[in-house]
């Protein structure tokens, strides 16, 4: 631990890695896989201190959650943790429970997280990623609407997890938009996972209490890093009933894409106060053009689960 | 008329056949496409997500029914939006010090209110239980809905309480309501309707009024819902949303035990009401 001199040494483990960025960090973020790239500083300092119970300027974007300006931000989870975003290099942590519990890793690899990304000029697209055939396919769309579900029954099928409700993609990479790895975890309630035929032993829970876990794929020393080409994005919807003539893929229009991106950015509140709107525009054109983006029907009670994973698998290899 | 204006109703009250009603009135001549209805829910979980900018998926059921109203400050409503369907009481939910929505927030609320005997078969339907089942839910003053145990359900938890104590809170609510009974609705579909649309600023001559009542008419939703589905039917009760839309229905649904139960716990509400023959 850092203690008071604010400096953070690499963990026993060493640092980590999220996104392509290195890490070092004062908690211990299990989910993340060792760095193994250059000798290079940090990107990212996750540090236990203390945070300002205002920041300078603070906007209340909603009763947890100040921002200024500069881009800096507080989300407060009381009785879980404070957490300050102070710039794109460094996270402050404030827990008020035990700084290994899951609880305070749910929100850092949440808010805290999209923000960060946001800061670094990134899009967080709220969408779970998965890599098949070397391409990265992205299910999109609201909490419950099934990406994690999704998501874990396609690491079931022989893909590899890629993101997990976060996913971050770099526009502007040469050859196209690509997806940055995060960590090989997805969150699932008991209800998804009984329906992939598992049980919720063991595992962490979400928040204490709740019946929300987290499971984590294979080692995370396993988990690749480079980033991955996005082939597709789903927006998914669960529905309780079939409709007549509603097909369950379908693929859209520029513009029905376009709309239907823009409703699934990441913290996207805090994102128009920072001015990243237009960013933001042209980002999801240059996914447009390069991906295909589909809308996903599902029913809420995940019958048909099969038919529907064979045909992500083959939109993406398409 | 500024703030937020609310379609209040017990749950299976004809909530949904009000909104179908606006939307007709909305959107002119010709057929209702069911499954485009107009008019967000009170406790879609996507606003608060957006509103709070964190899942609440991630929050604990105590910690969402704090938020819910604080939400609706961060994010002032709209100058002027479609009315907000809610089954919510006006009562504080376990966790919250306030009920559900911010009172300065409120414009205008309309109040659907249905004889709980016909209620309780349409409520043990949508949610797969049993007559016996129903009727006991509906004297329960903590009855909850939404809440998310074992999944995720797409509504945050709303404290919907017993029949008697819902209409009660909206009744003696002190906010700008104008009271509908379904019956009315049904009986009386023209000043009954236009009553609702003035409650909310919307004005209508009567023509356009009566044909949107032309086009939600319960047959008509009844036949569109069995072609086509409709999208918000209940997982117990798949396509099965729209019920005969009468009244009296209830004299051949409950045993005459049922309907005394039903007056044992409503009895002075439903006595306020009319609802006492």
């Amino acid at each position: 631990m850092s203690g008071e001199s604010g400096r953070v040494t690499a963990g026993p483990g060493g640092d980590l890695f999220l996104c392509g960025w290195r890490v070092r960090s004062d908690l211990v973020l299990p989910e993340l896989a060792p760095w193994n790239g250059d000798e290079q500083e940090p990107d990212l300092t996750i540090r236990i201190g203390a945070v300002p119970a205002r920041l300078d300027g603070a906007l209340d974007v909603s009763p947890l959650l100040q921002v200024t300006s500069q881009r800096q931000a507080r989300l407060s989870i009381d009785g879980v943790a404070s957490y300050w975003l102070r710039s794109s290099h460094e996270i402050v942590v404030d827990p008020q429970m035990a700084a290994d519990s899951p609880d305070i890793r749910t929100f850092l690899f949440g808010t805290v997280l999209g923000l960060l990304v946001h800061r670094r000029g990134l899009m967080p697209l709220h969408a779970s990623c998965i890599r098949i055939g070397g391409k990265g396919v992205a299910i999109s769309g609201m909490s419950g609407a099934g990406k994690s579900t999704l998501a874990a029954a396609l690491t079931r099928r022989g893909h590899a997890l890629v993101s997990d409700d976060i996913c971050v993609i770099d526009t502007g990479a040469v050859g196209g938009p690509v997806v940055w790895p995060a960590f090989p975890r997805v969150k699932l309630w008991q209800d998804s996972l009984e329906a992939m035929g598992m049980g919720s032993d063991g595992l962490e829970a979400n928040r204490f209490g709740q019946r929300k876990y987290y499971l984590r794929f294979a080692g995370a020393a396993d988990f690749q890093t480079a980033p991955v080409p996005l082939k597709a994005v789903h927006l998914l919807r669960a529905q309780n009933v079939a409709l007549s003539g509603q097909a369950d893929i379908q693929k859209l229009s520029p513009m029905a894409a376009v709309a239907g991106l823009n409703d699934q950015i990441y913290r996207k509140r805090t994102a128009a106060i920072w001015g990243r709107e237009g960013e933001l525009f042209k980002a999801i054109g240059q996914i447009v053009s390069a991906a295909d983006v589909y809308r996903l029907t599902r029913r809420s009670d995940f019958s048909q689960l099969d038919s529907l994973l064979r045909s992500i698998e083959d939109d993406a290899v398409s | 008329m500024s703030g937020l204006h609310l379609i209040a109703s017990y749950p299976r009250s004809g909530n949904t056949w009000v909104r179908a009603l606006l939307t007709a009135l909305m959107r002119g001549d010709g057929p209702l496409d069911i499954n485009a209805l107009e008019g967000p829910i009170a406790s879609d979980r996507s606003f608060f997500d957006n509103a709070l900018e964190i899942e609440t998926s991630d929050l604990l059921p105590d910690e969402q029914r704090r938020l819910r109203p604080l939400a609706h400050r961060a994010v002032p409503p709209p100058g002027k939006s479609f009315p907000i369907k809610t089954h919510d009481a006006w009562l504080p939910a376990p966790g919250a010090a306030e009920p559900p929505f911010p009172r300065e927030a409120v414009g205008a609320v309309v109040l659907i209110i249905r004889d709980p005997r016909d209620v309780a078969p349409s409520f043990a339907t949508y949610y797969g239980v049993t007559l016996d089942e129903a009727i006991a839910w509906m004297a329960r003053p903590e009855l909850s809905i939404g809440n998310s145990t074992q999944g995720l359900r797409p509504q945050l938890p709303q404290l919907v309480s017993s029949w008697s104590a819902h209409t009660a809170s909206w009744l003696d609510s002190g906010l700008n309501l104008t009271r509908v009974r379904y019956e009315d609705l049904l009986a009386d579909p023209l000043p009954t309707f236009a009553a609702i649309a003035r409650a909310f600023g919307q004005s209508a001559p009567a023509d356009l009024l009566a044909s949107a009542i032309d086009a939600s008419r319960f047959d008509r939703l009844q036949a569109a819902e069995s072609s086509e589905g409709f999208r918000e039917s209940s997982p117990e009760a798949p396509n099965r949303f729209f019920g005969a839309g009468t009244a009296g229905g209830w004299r051949q649904r409950l045993t005459a035990a049922q309907a005394s139960r039903i007056l044992r716990d409503h009895g002075p509400m439903m006595r306020d009401l009319g609802y006492d023959d």
